[in-house]
């Protein structure tokens, strides 16, 4: 059997090992004191710094490309539709100021489209953070 | 070629790596969040070039830490602290060591490894996967993150008994 190479230690700890050869790895550590003492250390050390790498975690807040097109359309939509309903509804209610109804909506799209466009990536997220940091 | 949905679908689950590996290289969360995120737009204007054979997450972080280093270039600063007012991590805390103690050890051995390791334990990467970052071979990673924990253990506070 192939004398164990001190990196296998490591690869056998993060199952990096083939499958046969980390059998004959295990093998051999069993039968050394000295290499099991190492692996132990090894594995030790491992534990301490996985745990310590996982409280530094965190979640990074993402825009994510194609995201804001697919708020932005159904946002569209629902526009139109509150369009129709009101012109309908201007032959069923009396009085009803359709032109300033019409205005308000045109108005609600123009805004919607204006923050569709700060909330492009680049903008919206390096403006946010400037603002945090001021 | 992955489309909008595939790529958030491929990198969402990378994120929170992403977000401790990026503050580990440029040492605060609005950098590493702004670093995150330059790296998930270039991630989607290099889909092109993606090649679906090589793994994606060792593609997106060799992204991502290229992102990191032009951060620290562009502000002209580094996450060091001088030696000489290093201050290892509390004897009573043996058992823990929190991870603004490990960036701390970390600035202690070389860049090599300090590299490696980060790839391994803030950014949680398969050897296969750290030797794509880095354009080395598997190999070297094996031998070369042995290296590194050997070196990273010498700094670090004996656990106590």
């Amino acid at each position: 059997m192939k004398p164990v190479e001190p990196e296998e230690l490591s690869a056998l700890l993060d199952g990096e090992l083939a499958a046969g050869r980390a059998q004959e790895v295990i093998r051999l550590i069993e039968a050394d004191p000295a290499l099991r003492q190492e692996y132990e250390a090894l594995g030790k050390l491992d534990a301490r710094l996985k745990e310590s790498a996982h409280r530094s975690a965190f979640s990074p807040s993402v825009a994510f490309p194609g995201q804001h097109d697919r708020q932005f359309w159904p946002s569209l939509a629902v526009g139109l539709l509150l369009m129709m309903m009101l012109r309908i509804a201007a032959k069923l209610i009396d009085p009803l100021p359709l032109a300033f109804g019409l205005n308000a909506i045109g108005f609600i799209l123009l805004l919607g489209f204006l923050l569709r466009l700060a909330g492009e990536p680049n903008v919206s997220t390096s403006l946010a953070r400037m603002a945090k940091r001021a | 070629m992955l489309n909008a949905r595939a790529y958030e679908r491929e990198l969402k689950p990378l994120l929170n790596q992403a977000g401790a590996y990026a503050r580990s290289i440029v040492g605060n969360h609005h950098d590493a969040e702004d670093a995150v995120q330059q790296a998930a737009l270039r991630g989607w204007q290099s889909l092109v070039q993606y090649d679906h054979r090589r793994p994606f997450r060792g593609w997106w972080f060799a992204i991502l830490r290229n992102c990191c280093i032009d951060m620290l270039r562009r502000s002209a600063k580094r996450a060091t602290t001088p030696l000489g007012t290093y201050d290892p991590p509390d004897e009573r805390q043996g058992e823990q060591l929190d991870w603004q103690g490990l960036d701390q050890a970390l600035l202690l051995v070389s860049e090599a490894h300090r590299e490696i390791l980060r790839l391994k334990y803030f950014a949680e990467l398969s050897y296969q996967d750290i030797a794509e970052v880095l354009a080395i071979p598997r190999g070297t990673v094996m031998s070369r993150l042995h290296l590194a924990r050997k070196a990273l253990a010498a700094t670090l506070p004996k656990e106590e008994a």
